[in-house]
């Protein structure tokens, strides 16, 4: 038999920072993980989708799913990988970040923004920007799943969106080291996530 | 990498096998599962957490004071065979004096303060030159050291254990095969460190029947 190790990293390379998340349980999220209410009173629960976490009824509500501020992933050699789904008129997002309640500083994640077009942030310790993708972001609504790859290097930041590069950013890179983190905001808005992947490289 | 079969399992052995008892642990996240884990300290104090920085992983402490020692085990489930089983994990020592550091398999979770039996341990003792693998049965212990030095990096530690021998290599070099003093009763995963203010961290371990 082979062991799990050896299919990303021979015996011989010490492997490096990976976890693995299926969003599967009995109701409550795993303990890796922490839903922080940066604005407002959110919730989450495994059901169905996977997992499923909310904001609460106020206009400018926010909540962020995270490692509570546990950052092990490089800023400068990293990969997330999600599988998640927002609803209509949500806003919401993936990818990877410095602080859980700053998901707008030393970040890299997607944004389904005011210009119709689903959209690759990134952001250094002090300011945040993006870059459009080609993808209607309505095309990232229930139920639509999708599958979003973001890759951290060294000076750029790249997203993939099932399979097909979409986008690639080298201003306003990270400057620290990140957590996996997904987002929500807006009133009574769902994130619904399934997979979460993120190793350093 | 091209996946050639839809599951998990499929890319490890052929369905036609049983599929015997496996566990992956990546230590990532807020905190332990503590569901699976327990962060025991053998002699108090000792600490445990996940810790800040890339490819940072767990860190376990054995806090200040004389013979402290903290250990990571399944509360003595033990599910994993003496006669065919292997243990990967990824650890590195904080320091390299004045301290145990161990991590392999184990029945008990006494220890090395203890020198508990029935183990197949990566076992850097910083009276030795070496890291080594200590193996034992119920009664006696024993080390055999390999040509790898004690020092403060990461390293993948696989341990195999044989109805006939145990092994152990070291960053995908066999470094050691041991036929003497080998366990005779199940095991389960264990990672410690022994000392005054001594820590060792972990960011890996996979543990599997053959």
């Amino acid at each position: 038999m082979r062991s799990f190790y050896e299919l990303t990293t021979p015996l011989s390379t010490v492997k490096k920072q990976h976890m693995v998340e299926w969003f599967t349980g009995d109701g409550t999220l795993s303990r890796r993980w922490t839903l922080t209410n940066v604005t407002g009173t959110g919730n989450a629960v495994t059901n169905s989708y996977g997992v499923s976490f909310w904001t609460g009824s106020g206009g400018t509500d926010l909540v962020t799913l995270n490692f509570n501020d546990v950052i092990q992933f490089s800023h400068t050699g990293s990969v997330v990988i999600w599988i998640g789904q927002v609803e209509p008129t949500a806003q919401g997002g993936w990818g990877l970040g410095g602080q859980k309640s700053a998901f707008w500083l030393d970040h890299i994640k997607t944004v389904t923004s005011t210009s119709g077009y689903l959209m690759l942030y990134s952001g250094d310790a002090s300011t945040e920007s993006g870059t459009n993708t080609n993808i209607p972001y309505t095309e990232t609504h229930t139920p639509a799943w999708n599958t979003h790859k973001l890759e951290q290097k060294n000076g750029s930041s790249e997203l993939t969106v099932n399979g097909m590069l979409e986008a690639t950013k080298t201003t306003n890179q990270p400057t620290i080291s990140m957590q996996p983190m997904a987002y929500c905001r807006l009133a009574s808005k769902t994130n619904s996530v399934r997979y979460c992947e993120a190793w350093n490289t | 990498m091209t996946l050639s079969k839809p599951s998990i399992i499929e890319q490890l052995q052929p369905l036609t096998l049983p599929i015997k008892q496996h566990l992956v642990h990546d230590f990532s996240g807020r905190v332990l599962d503590t569901a699976r884990w327990n962060a025991h300290a053998v002699n108090s104090p000792a600490s445990f957490g996940h810790t800040n920085g890339a490819d940072a992983g767990y860190r376990i402490t054995a806090d200040g004071g004389a013979n402290n020692e903290g250990m990571l085990n399944f509360n003595n489930i033990r599910q994993y065979s003496h006669t065919g089983s292997v243990a990967i994990w990824v650890e590195r020592d904080v320091q390299n004096t004045s301290y145990t550091g161990y991590c392999g398999l184990a029945n008990g979770t006494t220890g090395v303060d203890s020198d508990f039996p029935e183990i197949a341990l990566l076992y850097n003792w910083s009276v030795n030159t070496n890291m080594g693998l200590r193996t034992g049965d119920a009664s006696t212990k024993s080390t055999t050291e390999s040509s790898v030095a004690l020092d403060t990096n990461w390293h993948c530690h696989k341990i195999e254990l044989t109805s006939s021998n145990v092994t152990h290599t070291i960053d995908g070099v066999l470094e050691t095969t041991k036929t003497t003093n080998r366990p005779t009763a199940k095991l389960q995963p264990v990672a410690g460190v022994f000392g005054n203010g001594k820590s060792i961290d972990v960011r890996y371990c996979e543990a599997w029947n053959t």
